[in-house]
């Protein structure tokens, strides 16, 4: 082979996959744009009507772990008291923090301790003790250190609502997320087994009372870009890719979840760096394989305002641990690569990611 | 052409393509930010206008509307959209007014001829805001093609208190019965049936058979909150035979359905509650278990007692204990009663 011929090929190797994986995000970002521009006209049709009077909106327990929050738990647990749903229960589990967050949600709220061992066998690290708040619907699970995914698992195993919204202690969620993110729920019961929600960058935003009051863009540089790198993973990736039956991911910032079926699967993966992926990955495989027809949506409108890192090696470290996440989730589900047998999931989410490194929350 | 000239040829388009759709996203950037800014203008101006004349005794809306500019009467039907949604009583008259003022309930009712759904349902939207009513075989002509126009059509039978609306709104509502409702659907359905009457009740002894199983959980869950009081027993029979759907989440939400209606003995009677406690099902049982709490005489609590004892699975166990024990009997032993028991003197 000459050395012409040489560079020729190697430049059609690369030509081609950038050709593919561009090809991919342009037929995303453009079945992005038409369904973005659907629900827009669908909202602007205002349907005259007051959801929060339904008698039936579905009970949801918000799962909050904890792990050394004792600066922002507090407040955090108030915004969530404060969300625009009527049928809601908080369920804060401290995943055996060294600092004084228990303390300081026994001081904040009117909780009293279950002098019971509890009757459910959760599958969990041990549960020292759990406390129930006299007002408010709020619960404080006290467990030993086990990790977030453990800690998710005792929220979800010890709740009794139908559904459940798994979010981070430092996250912001708006006012009406939650009644905006069951919708699916409710317009199609049978099926709807999880929806997220998009995530917003709150650097540089003016927040007070547990409320966004203005949004602007960070100064510090890093963090502005992620808020760019943010608007197109959440409302050109994932909209997009929630049409296509291609969702991969709902960010452990915010996702409603079918409590039952979660429990079918076992819970949360402990062993997995990225356990709101791995939680994906298999309700799509477990509901495929038992042929049960369900849906995973997610909707461009749910806001969750998150903190975002502004300093490269912090940037780094999450980056890094979101890569090696998405590489183990693969690597535990290879036989779903490429198998006609998991549909789009299968032949379309998953070699895609493997060859574009897609992530991200 | 050697192979670097073309790489280079390649690069240099793209790196003229995207300076092309930067300079056209910075453009459009700047040009929607100078009409926000305008709009945000437009709209301080009327709304300050707008609440000043809502406090006089006579508002003069037609003078007001007829000296404002495109893009404050643009404005202002969007203040009053949202203000139309939130306030009642003489405000909300007043704001009806100044809607008719403006010539919006003649738009809509000239865009409910459309042929774009989007134009209708915003049409059929103002309609109910405005509770101005539209002939009922005028909205069956122009509304019934789509499922999202029947269910504003449907609302806006009931906003404006038509004669037969919820049997004719209900009809719209579940239509052919092959897919589920929408969540304003959902809350139409049971605004439409709520009232002593259940059009939707009726409805199902003919057609429930050919409902698709998402929308009969919907009907259940709507039923579920309708009281149906002046139905006779037989009303429910359709019902009741969704107690042995081959759906569990059908069965469930069947179960949910009668548990508000214990006091009816000749219903109660009907029901096979010894085989809903023995479904296979833990989810059907735990909604056996909250029906039998709801009933609360003296058979129902006899049979909760024994399915506790008989019961396997934990969380089903909690339920009928936490039923029990809401039902004033606190007669057992083990981890689950001990734990219903501190539950309860937490309060």
């Amino acid at each position: 082979m000459t050395g012409e011929a040489f560079v020729l090929a190697v430049s059609a190797f690369f030509l081609s996959y950038f050709l593919a994986v561009n090809g991919g995000y342009l037929t995303i970002h453009l079945v992005s744009l038409v369904a973005l521009r659907r629900d827009r006209l669908d909202r602007s049709t205002g349907e005259v009507y007051r959801p929060f009077s339904s008698p039936f909106l579905p009970g949801i327990a918000i799962v909050v772990p904890a792990y050394n929050e004792e600066a922002s738990i507090v407040p955090s647990v108030r915004s969530l008291l404060n969300l625009e749903y009527p049928n809601r229960e908080i369920v804060v589990v401290n995943d055996g923090s060294r600092d004084a967050t228990v303390e300081r949600l026994l001081d904040a709220f009117d909780f009293e301790a279950v002098d019971a061992s509890l009757p459910l066998d959760l599958p969990c690290e041990p549960v020292d003790d759990v406390y129930v708040a006299r007002r408010g619907s709020l619960v404080l699970i006290d467990k030993e250190n086990g990790g977030k995914a453990d800690a998710l698992n005792a929220g979800v195993f010890y709740t009794d609502r139908p559904l459940f919204c798994a979010i981070d202690a430092d996250s912001l969620i708006e006012r009406g997320a939650l009644f905006s993110a069951i919708r699916p729920f409710l317009a199609d019961p049978e099926r709807t087994v999880a929806t997220g929600g998009a995530v917003r960058v709150a650097n540089g935003c003016s927040i007070r009372r547990g409320r966004v009051e203005q949004v602007s863009l960070s100064s510090r540089p890093l963090a502005a870009l992620q808020s760019v790198e943010y608007l197109r993973a959440f409302l050109a990736g994932r909209v997009g890719l929630s049409k296509l039956r291609s969702l991969l991911i709902i960010s452990g910032a915010f996702g409603i979840f079918r409590t039952d079926v979660v429990r079918e699967v076992g819970g949360y993966s402990t062993g997995t760096i990225t356990e709101d992926m791995e939680l994906v990955v298999r309700l799509h495989r477990h509901c495929i394989e038992a042929g049960r027809e369900y849906r995973m949506v997610f909707l461009p409108e749910p806001v969750v305002w998150t903190e975002v890192p502004t300093t490269r090696g912090v940037l780094s470290r999450q980056r890094r641990r979101w890569y090696r996440g998405l590489l183990e989730t693969l690597s535990l589900h290879r036989d779903m690569i490429a198998n006609p047998r998991y549909g789009a999931v299968g032949l379309v989410a998953m070699p895609f990611s493997c060859s574009s490194r897609r992530s991200g929350r | 052409m050697s192979v670097t000239a073309t790489l280079w040829g390649a690069v240099q388009m793209t790196v003229v393509a995207l300076v092309g759709i930067g300079l056209v996203t910075y453009g459009l950037s700047v040009q929607r930010d100078r009409r926000d800014e305008l709009r945000g203008d437009a709209r301080d101006r009327v709304r300050g206008e707008l609440f000043d004349r809502l406090g006089r005794e006579e508002p003069g809306w037609e003078s007001w509307v007829g000296r404002l500019s495109r893009r404050e009467r643009r404005e202002l039907r969007e203040l009053l959209d949202g203000l139309l949604r939130d306030l009642h009583g003489r405000e909300r008259a007043r704001l009806v007014d100044l809607g008719l003022a403006l010539g919006i309930d003649e738009r809509a009712r000239a865009n409910l001829g459309s042929e774009r759904i989007h134009d209708r349902l915003r049409a059929l939207a103002w309609l109910a805001l405005l509770e101005e009513p539209v002939d009922e075989e005028r909205l069956f002509e122009t509304c019934a093609d789509d499922p999202r126009t029947r269910a504003a059509a449907a609302r806006l039978l009931y906003v404006c208190d038509r004669p037969r609306a919820g049997e004719l709104g209900t009809s719209l509502l579940i239509w052919e019965g092959s897919r589920p409702l929408s969540v304003f659907g959902l809350d139409t359905l049971y605004v439409l049936n709520r009232a002593g009457s259940t059009p939707l009740l009726y409805r199902g002894s003919t057609a429930a058979g050919d409902w698709d199983p998402a929308l009969l959980v919907q009907v259940c869950t709507v039923l579920r909150h309708c009281p149906s009081t002046d139905a006779p027993t037989e009303a429910f029979d359709w019902l009741r035979a969704l107690l042995a759907h081959e759906s569990p989440t059908v069965r469930e939400a069947a179960i949910g359905a009668f548990a508000g209606r214990g006091w009816r003995p000749a219903l109660r009677e009907r029901i096979d509650a010894e085989a809903l406690v023995a479904d296979p099902d833990p989810s059907v049982r735990e909604a056996a278990y909250g029906l039998l709490a709801a009933w609360g005489d003296r058979p129902a609590v006899e049979l909760l007692e024994r399915a506790v004892r008989g019961e396997e699975d934990d969380r089903c166990r909690l339920a009928a204990v936490r039923a029990l024990y809401g039902n004033g009997i606190d007669a057992g032993d083990g981890r689950t009663w001990a734990w219903v028991r501190a539950e309860g003197a937490v309060g």
